[in-house]
């Protein structure tokens, strides 16, 4: 999966018309909701898994990307 | 010939309280009903009553099972009750509900505290003691109220757990098949602290302190007497270790995917299991799905999903199923029936 298509399919997630990598997605962390559907889609589109706890705490998508990076995926 | 353990029938209860969507809506403010469906595929769950307990719903789904008239009390010679909500810490709820159902004396009667597993592990219990001859008919008894835990101001789990029991009769008959079986087991305890009531047991007993509510992530609030469910991590749990426990029982019993005519995963919620459904390719027309009407009813979900299958003609008798039961503990187990 492309960086691009992450970012469309976590705007659409997030329901949000704009949504880029510096963006902050709020001091409270997001949902649970919204980190099981992350997740559901990290698993598709990288085929590996992050550790949920970090997902729900990051500030930003360009973080999401960094632990899925981390994680071992690659994000093109 | 030899005696081989089966399961005979199976029968469900669930309390009277329906706690809807449109209910929990109302009472959070600024929720949507249709978006709780969406999301987690159920629309409502039973909630028991304030002096109901997991036993009550348990001798319910017995009582239904023996009016079926396969079995009747006197017939039962072991009874497994498995709930992590008994009527007490001592005694053992197996022996009041023997007392209850009218079982002989003669009769074995133990609890064992599991989740989600907990139907998958007491059958491995039944197999074992049928087909060692230690008994002959034994009632699998599986009830939950979940309910009871739960903090009425935390929407990660209100919208996601239901009450009800199931009650399975597992008989000895004569055949050289292997109807239920073979196993396969798996425990980590490191997964412990994500699927948890922190308070009550002996561990940290309930006082002032575990009473006192606090604000959590998302603007939840629980305490320490509360259930808290980090549903990423339950999440995540299940994508690395459920597709390979599906793929070690099919080896572990010589067989092809295919040939599995039916799945019945814990029904967790909607949202993992088309997820997981989806991600191991397997097809949608022998998966079962349905949380609609009851929610996650922990250890009762693929007997309640059995019963329910049978019952609409999705499986018939002499199929091949595949049961798989995961989560807290974390805990999952596997097996193949025949139905």
């Amino acid at each position: 999966m492309t960086r691009s298509e992450f970012l469309d399919e976590f705007r659409r997630i997030l329901e949000m018309e704009h949504l880029d990598e510096s963006d902050d997605l709020g001091e409270g962390g997001l949902d649970s909701v919204v980190v099981l559907s992350l997740l559901a889609l990290i698993d598709e589109g990288f085929g590996i898994s992050v550790p949920a706890q970090a997902l729900a705490e990051s500030k930003t998508p360009a973080e999401v990307i960094a632990l899925i990076e981390h994680s071992g995926g690659q994000v093109g | 010939m030899t005696i081989r353990a089966a399961i005979r029938d199976i029968a469900s209860h669930f309390p009277e309280q329906r706690l809807t969507n449109e209910a929990l809506a109302a009472e959070m403010g600024d929720w949507d009903a249709e978006k709780i469906l969406a999301k987690t595929g159920i629309a409502e769950r039973r909630i028991a009553a304030p002096d109901e307990c997991a036993s009550d719903l348990g001798v319910a789904a017995a009582r239904k099972l023996f009016d079926r008239g396969g079995c009747g009390p006197k017939d039962v010679d072991f009874l497994l009750f498995c709930t992590q909500s008994p009527d007490y810490f001592l005694p053992t709820t197996a022996c009041l509900i023997q007392e209850r159902l009218g079982l002989p004396t003669h009769c074995g009667a133990i609890d064992f505290n599991q989740g989600c597993s907990g139907f998958v592990y007491g059958l491995a219990l039944a197999k074992s003691l049928v087909e060692t001859g230690t008994a002959r008919n034994v009632l699998l008894i599986t009830a939950e109220t979940y309910s009871k835990f739960l903090n009425p101001k935390d929407r990660s789990v209100r919208t996601i757990f239901g009450d009800a029991a199931a009650a399975t009769l597992i008989s000895g008959i004569e055949t050289d098949r292997e109807l239920i079986g073979p196993f396969v087991f798996g425990t980590d305890g490191r997964g412990a602290e994500h699927l948890i009531v922190p308070a009550g047991g002996m561990r940290k007993p309930r006082q002032a302190e575990t009473r006192l509510e606090r604000e959590a992530e998302s603007g939840n609030w629980r305490s320490e007497d509360n259930l808290y469910m980090n549903g990423g991590e339950i999440f995540s749990f299940t994508l690395q270790v459920i597709p390979g426990l599906v793929d070690e029982l099919l080896a572990k019993s010589g067989r092809a995917r295919e040939s599995v005519d039916y799945f019945f995963f814990h029904q967790a919620n909607a949202f993992m299991l088309k997820h997981l459904r989806t991600k191991m390719k397997l097809p949608a027309e022998r998966f079962w799905i349905d949380v609609e009407s009851c929610g996650n009813t922990v250890s009762s979900t693929i007997p309640i999903a059995m019963s329910e299958a049978l019952a609409r003609g999705v499986v018939h008798p002499g199929e091949h199923t595949m049961l798989v039961g995961f989560g807290v503990g974390l805990s999952w187990a596997a097996t193949m029936v025949e139905i």
